[in-house]
């Protein structure tokens, strides 16, 4: 197993930062509340599988030492 | 046509709904990107798991490694649900853009249809409005309004702060168009009604689906006085003025109240008081005296304030057989009769009478044939909204004042301009005129309804509920 564990921790990173550029769209004040929080949510999601990304990370990076 | 603006077509509403599409793609990259960690987490778990590892010893670290994987991916908050969750809300907003982009074609349309209608009308002198469906004074189908758990287990069409298509600045300024000329009514055709019938429905439609949830609506009774009952119709129509939000006062919560007439010899009667709109935004509002109920009563769902005002009754605990009056003024009337046209409501309470102040009420038919007092005042087209005339029949009268030829110079001042004409207090003044007015009808009606008035033994408690809608329901 080579470590490619870059690669997963990029695809939430870049996730995260899609999910940023919709809440830098011009909403209107009374859209923005509405839609913000659907957004929040969606990052929320987001940043929990980029914690568990990182356990899986530090286990195969023992498991490449190891090995 | 000068002072018609329909906020639609171009007016704003493109730039939001592509925001809105815009948003959606973003969401599926988003999606597509926690696929790909998805994907990532079975390929590499695979791989250990088919990998030599030479000793006991990483064979415990590979487990490990397959464990943590398999955790990426598992049940809800890891990446394949994260992706669908995501997915959904780009679905959502997806639909709602094009829901939106319905409205928006239907504004336009609306935009034309108002304007030539409103042109002819000034051209011939006259203006009105027809826009029935607005005020939703056509009862569709019966509604349910007895749910367990009472109202705050009712779910409500929950659109947030609208601005996008039809604010309230469109339709004053629509309303004002028609106050700029003679007043009359000039049915405009049924054709503009639907056109705004789709506008509101889509519109809320489109934000329910943008937010989802549930709304609460809570009905608290606030303060209670013993007093006179009403000595009359003046009396009836006066008292719902005060359960208007006057300045300085919390917009946010709206009122109804309800009195206890005791008599003499022991029985009791009712008289529920309902005010009218009080917010011209289908937003959704902690007060629900708005557009919100209107486009309810359209859809033929429920509205907010029947659920209020059959809560506050429960909460008053009125008897079944007591005699009960609904009064209301505005969109309190339309309430107050679409109550009365009510299998499940008139099967709990016996309502005997209603009383309307300004409230487009023709097309109801109330159950039972109470006693029904509608006022309508020169210059005030509310009531016409409805486009059709009042039926003329035994139990229900009908009493126009033209305001312009009133002796009262308060009356007349009322009269140069739909504000004037329609508040509460110029309808007192025509309901003191039926008060003292002679005719056979002003008599009979007082004497059908002499349960609800003074009778100088008699005793009023009357109470106040406070009305708001809550935050989503958790």
């Amino acid at each position: 197993v080579t470590s490619a564990a870059s690669d997963p921790s990029l695809a939430v990173a870049a996730a995260l930062a899609t999910l940023r550029c919709a809440d830098d769209l011009p909403w209107s004040s009374d859209l923005a509340a509405a839609f913000l929080t659907r957004l929040d949510e969606a990052e929320r999601l987001v940043v929990g599988v980029g914690s568990r990304v990182a356990c899986a990370e530090a286990a195969i990076t023992r498991l490449v030492a190891a090995s | 046509v000068s002072g018609i603006t329909v906020v639609g077509g171009a007016g704003g509403t493109y730039a939001r709904t592509e925001d809105l599409a815009q948003a959606s793609h973003i969401l599926a990259s988003a999606r597509d990107r926690v696929d790909g960690v998805a994907a990532w987490a079975r390929a590499t778990a695979s791989e250990v798991v088919g990998g030599s590892w030479g000793s006991g010893e990483v064979d415990d670290v590979a487990s490990h490694v397959v464990e943590a994987l398999d955790w990426v991916n598992a049940g809800q908050g890891g990446a394949r649900a994260t992706a669908r969750d995501i997915e959904e809300i780009s679905r959502g907003l997806a639909e709602t853009v094009s829901l939106l982009e319905g409205a928006e074609r239907a504004a336009g349309g609306l935009l034309d249809e108002m304007g030539d209608a409103l042109e002819g009308a000034a051209r011939r002198g006259k203006a009105g409005l027809e826009l029935a469906s607005w005020l939703g004074t056509v009862a569709t189908k019966p509604w349910s309004l007895f749910a367990p758990g009472g109202p705050s287990s009712v779910s409500l069409i929950p659109p947030p702060e609208l601005t996008a298509l039809i604010d309230a600045g469109s339709l004053e300024q629509a309303l004002g168009a028609a106050h700029s000329v003679t007043l009359g009514v000039v049915p405009l055709g049924i054709s503009a009604a639907d056109s705004l019938t789709r506008v509101l429905a889509l519109s809320a439609m489109g934000w329910a689906e943008l937010l989802g949830g549930q709304r609460t609506l809570t009905v608290e009774k606030s303060d209670a006085q013993i007093m006179s009952p009403p000595h009359g119709a003046e009396d009836l129509v006066e008292r719902i003025d005060p359960l208007y939000p006057s300045a300085g006062q919390n917009r946010d919560v709206a009122h109804v109240a309800i009195e206890r007439i005791e008599h003499g010899d022991g029985s009791r009667a009712w008289i529920v008081e309902i005010p009218g709109i009080q917010s011209f935004l289908p937003n959704g509002g902690p007060n629900p005296f708005d557009l919100t109920t209107v486009l309810q009563m359209m859809t033929g769902e429920t509205s907010d304030v029947m659920i209020a005002v059959t809560a506050a009754m429960e909460q008053a605990q009125i008897f079944p057989g007591e005699p009960v009056m609904l009064s209301g003024h505005s969109l309190g009337g339309i309430a107050a009769m679409a109550l009365a046209s009510n299998e499940a409501f008139c099967s709990h309470y016996s309502v005997e009478a209603v009383v309307t102040a300004g409230s487009p009420v023709a097309r109801f038919a109330p159950i039972g044939g109470p006693s029904v007092l509608s006022l309508e005042n020169s210059g005030d087209i509310v009531w016409a909204l409805d486009g059709a005339p009042n039926p003329d029949r035994a139990s229900w009268i009908t009493v126009h004042q033209d305001l312009r030829a009133s002796d009262l110079a308060a009356d007349r001042a009322a009269s140069t301009s739909i504000v004037g004409s329609h508040e509460p207090t110029t309808y007192a003044r025509t309901a003191g005129l039926f008060d003292a007015s002679s005719t056979s009808s002003a008599r009979a009606w007082r004497d059908q309804n002499a349960a609800f008035l003074a009778d100088g033994t008699s005793t009023s408690t009357r109470t106040t509920y406070d009305i708001t809608r809550g935050a989503d329901a958790p």
